[in-house]
């Protein structure tokens, strides 16, 4: 059972709620950071601006 | 490339020109070579260790880790018959009960990084995290390598 009360941890990017650091997967991690944050930071994605290409 | 671009090099007389639909970073994150100002650039592909040990769910902990040990490591990583990565043993969960099964020792769905993650942006990220190494898949999910700390900090110092 999950412990709603639980203190959840703060993407140090963005600063929204996540439940566990997207990098390193530990709990308590003082880096912690998202999903979207770290793919962003890391260049892993690229903006699409154009469906068609361009 | 861009469709447009595709098209503009033939019309500046380029005949074997082809739209990589998948884009740009896919064709990275297979490994695959690029040129331009910015592969010269150090990233994860150029010392990512395409020789980590790998093992299978069902395998037993006991079993993998001497195996793993013989050869050198203290991580494996857990992949199906494709190689799509489904875990990660680092020297923690090696060191779990030997009879447990890797599915019940792994950490699973461990973060996986692309080929072309510039290394000093991983080095950074590893240390601030304790990381002492990280999977590298491409972008579907299979196993490229184990890219390790020590390493992309070698790299780095190589490259001053």
């Amino acid at each position: 059972m999950s412990d709603a009360t639980a203190a959840k941890e703060k993407c140090k990017g963005c600063n929204r709620e996540i439940d566990v650091c997207a990098f390193c997967q530990e709990p308590e991690c003082p880096a912690a950071i998202c999903f979207k944050c770290q793919n962003s930071e890391l260049k892993q994605t690229l903006l699409h601006p154009h469906a068609h290409g361009g | 490339m861009s469709p447009r671009a595709a098209w503009r090099l033939e019309t500046l007389g380029f005949g074997d020109v082809y739209d990589y639909v998948d884009g740009k970073n896919d064709w990275m994150a297979a490994g695959l070579p690029t040129e331009g100002t910015n592969a010269e650039h150090p990233r994860a592909v150029d010392v990512v260790r395409k020789d980590v040990p790998t093992c299978g769910l069902k395998e037993k902990l006991g079993d993998v880790k001497a195996r793993v040990r013989a050869q050198g490591w203290d991580a494996v990583v857990v992949v199906n018959d494709q190689r799509v990565v489904f875990g990660l043993l680092r020297s923690k969960e090696l060191e779990k009960d030997p009879e447990l099964l890797i599915e019940q020792a792994m950490r699973p769905a461990p973060s996986t990084f692309r080929t072309f993650v510039a290394l000093h942006e991983m080095l950074h990220k590893m240390v601030d995290h304790k990381l002492e190494s990280s999977p590298i898949t491409t972008s579907d999910g299979r196993l490229v390598g184990l890219l390790l700390q020590k390493d992309v900090a070698a790299a780095l110092e190589k490259d001053k």
